[in-house]
């Protein structure tokens, strides 16, 4: 069951190329405005751990050959 | 023959994310409205779908306008790679609620990556001079912590402009680590004098003493006789086209560590910002050469210290807008292609990605501090360097001091 609806997600995602979406915000620009701390920011800033080349960070098994996925 | 916008092709971005449609302006070309849009020209890889039919062929077109691609139905622009380089856009940036909308002094663009949700979020954060400070304050306590033992005795090479002003403010702060601060400013060039009297008002407000080193003791840092024609002259002959900020680094370092020794201390620092640190390491990894170390690196028997190696310039210029300016008043160009080179690019990722620098730099730091890059001392030169200075560089360097 689970192997089918992930192979319908994998078919969706290779079509995703002909749907049409705004990648780049074509017109209005969002105003929303956010309530953050400044020192929560700056832990965004300065605190955040490294992001791995792969979410689950694959490339510490696969990457002798390109840690950042080119095949 | 219609050349308006009618006649202009479709213009399509198609990725492995979804597929856009964008317009051309007016005349513009398409390398334009590529930038227009921010999408990396060196990711794409263009077909022209033609109106006469058939199948689309790929053209090298990114000079040409919509009026020069009559033939075209369409453009197909494919990302070559499978990645969304939208994620990270700062178009849809939310701007973070300010607690004293009229007193800001700067803002900068903070990201949040959550890798759990392949997501980024960005934020525009106006920062009132107390935030800044507040903020450069805590960077600079947390690496001073770090680095320096406590009860240390500290040189701090100033300038008289923001950085020094926020670095003094942000070291004179921390209350519980025994630091004592002994600033320095250097004379012999303008831009250096101009900044005397600014320093000796902001070490008063910290009250802190000044030591001022004048020009001929400046020279006699590199054995330059006294009463001799000026440092800016000397290397303006000898280095035509080149920046006086390379000898100027030399000097500040010598100054410092001159005074600590008269202190009887081994620590000195200087007002080296986020940019200043990852563009340095930028050049060296680019070069072959190992990051060298930061934010403390050991020179002989002497440890340079940054304290302001995780703050953004921007913040920075916010805690005193008005020494900034004056500052920004005083300068010389820079002409040196590399080190425009070197700031631009990092400047460049700073802007498109901002917290990716701060990554960068706490990883090249790691990198720096692991096995560190050493320094010996020249004896013919009388300083320390790192690698072999080739002889017709280092004979031009001895003419210029007058030793030669």
């Amino acid at each position: 069951m689970i192997q089918q609806k992930e192979s319908v997600e994998v078919q969706n995602n290779f079509n995703l190329k002909n749907v049409s979406v705004e990648l780049v915000p074509a017109s209005e620009r969002r105003t929303a405005a956010a309530f953050i701390a400044v020192a929560d920011l700056e832990a965004m800033r300065t605190q955040r751990r490294a992001i791995p080349a792969s979410k689950h960070g694959l490339e510490t098994i696969c990457g002798a050959s390109c840690d950042t996925g080119a095949q | 023959m219609s050349t308006g916008p009618r006649s202009s092709p479709a213009v399509s971005l198609v990725t492995s994310h979804g597929r856009q449609s964008l317009s051309w302006n007016g005349d513009e070309r398409l390398i334009d409205l590529l930038n227009r849009h921010q999408v990396p020209w060196s990711a794409l890889t263009i077909y022209v779908v033609p109106r006469s039919g058939g199948a689309p062929t790929i053209r090298p077109c990114l000079d040409q306008t919509a009026s020069d691609l009559k033939d075209a139905a369409e453009l197909l622009l494919y990302f070559n790679r499978n990645v969304n380089p939208f994620l990270f856009s700062l178009a849809q940036a939310m701007t973070v609620a300010s607690a004293e909308p009229e007193r800001q002094a700067t803002e900068y663009f903070y990201q949040r990556l959550d890798n759990a949700s392949s997501t980024a979020e960005s934020f525009l954060k106006k920062l009132s001079p107390d935030e800044c400070r507040s903020v450069i304050a805590a960077r600079v306590a947390e690496t001073v912590r770090e680095h320096l033992p406590p009860n240390s005795q500290l040189v701090v090479g100033v300038s008289g402009g923001g950085d020094s002003n926020a670095l003094l403010y942000a070291l004179t702060q921390l209350k519980d680590h025994g630091l004592t601060v002994h600033p320095i400013i250097i004379k012999g060039i303008p831009d250096w004098d101009a900044g005397v009297p600014r320093a000796r008002e902001l070490c008063e407000t910290y009250g802190l003493q000044l030591t001022v080193m004048e020009e001929p003791d400046v020279k006699e840092l590199l054995g330059i006789p006294r009463d001799s024609a000026s440092l800016i002259d000397r290397f303006q002959k000898e280095f035509e086209g080149d920046d006086f900020e390379f000898l100027g680094t030399l000097l500040v370092r010598l100054a410092l560590f001159k005074k600590a020794r008269e202190l009887g201390t081994r620590f000195v620092c200087t007002g080296l910002n986020l940019e200043d640190v990852v563009t340095e390491a930028m050049f060296r990894v680019s070069t072959g050469l190992k990051p060298a170390p930061f934010p403390a690196r050991v020179i002989g028997d002497m440890t340079l210290v940054m304290p302001l190696w995780l703050c953004p310039k921007r913040i920075i210029d916010g805690c005193f807008p008005k020494y900034s300016l004056e500052n920004y008043d005083a300068r010389y160009p820079c002409f040196s292609l590399g080190r425009n080179l070197y700031y631009s690019v990092v400047y460049t990722l700073q802007s498109q990605y901002p917290g990716f620098l701060e990554q960068m730099a706490r990883g090249m730091s790691e990198l720096s501090l692991t096995d560190p890059v050493t320094y010996s001392l020249d004896e013919q030169l009388g300083f320390h360097v790192e690698r072999f200075v080739p002889f017709p560089l280092r004979h031009r360097f001895q003419r210029m001091v007058g030793r030669s």
